[in-house]
């Protein structure tokens, strides 16, 4: 599978390593923009921390 | 060449965009070309980001190395941010490629000698080797160093 990046101006054709090609067909159409994808980063961060919060939170509740 | 992504950039490698500089990132990854590095503290995130890519989770678990900061720092506002800039510094790195260049986050040109780029702007110089010095002494006008590979033109 290919994948095209714009690159300084240059158009660069490339083979995608069998991993990311995986998960282009997984994705399908499921395109992401640079926010989404910070915002997508940010709430699992969010999520884990609450995850590791949540036995001190217990014990103080 | 040394360089820590952002978890944003595996994200955006996994989607297949039109335009996609991020899976051009992690393809010279596979290839051997760049070398990732990550921190101990990074593969747990990883692993919440991708949960759903374990092919890509493989690949980073496989190809990364991992470098261990002895030292814990808080210099961007953004607390998360700081692991990857902790192994940065540690290694040395010469890249910390990331998309999240928004003020409070890594909003320097630099952190020493790890200059922040995002995938857009890291490019190979138009006449040779010569390129990364003057790169390093001009961090404001990035000229990157590693696109432009034989196999991709």
């Amino acid at each position: 599978m290919n994948a095209t990046a714009i690159v300084g101006g240059k158009v660069v054709k490339f083979v995608l390593p069998p991993a990311l090609a995986k998960a282009h067909q997984r994705n399908a159409t499921r395109i992401m923009t640079d926010q989404e994808a910070v915002d997508f980063v940010e709430t699992k961060r969010r999520r884990l921390a609450l995850r590791r919060a949540k036995p001190y939170l217990e014990s103080r509740s | 060449m040394k360089a820590v992504l952002d978890t944003c950039i595996l994200k955006l490698a996994s989607r297949p965009n039109f335009n996609n500089p991020a899976a051009l990132i992690v393809k010279l990854c596979w290839d051997g070309l760049l070398e990732c590095w990550a921190s101990p503290a990074m593969p747990e995130e990883c692993s919440a980001v991708l949960a759903d890519q374990p092919e890509l989770l493989a690949l980073v678990q496989d190809r990364f190395q991992v470098g261990y900061p002895l030292v814990e720092l808080d210099c961007v506002q953004h607390e998360p941010d700081n692991r990857f800039m902790e192994c940065a510094l540690a290694i040395d790195a010469d890249y910390l490629v990331t998309v999240n260049t928004a003020r409070g986050h890594f909003d320097q040109p630099a952190y020493g000698r790890s200059r922040v780029v995002t995938p857009r702007n890291l490019r190979e110089p138009s006449d040779g080797a010569g390129d990364a010095a003057q790169t390093l002494n001009h961090p404001h006008q990035p000229t990157g160093l590693i696109y432009g590979l034989a196999p991709f033109k």
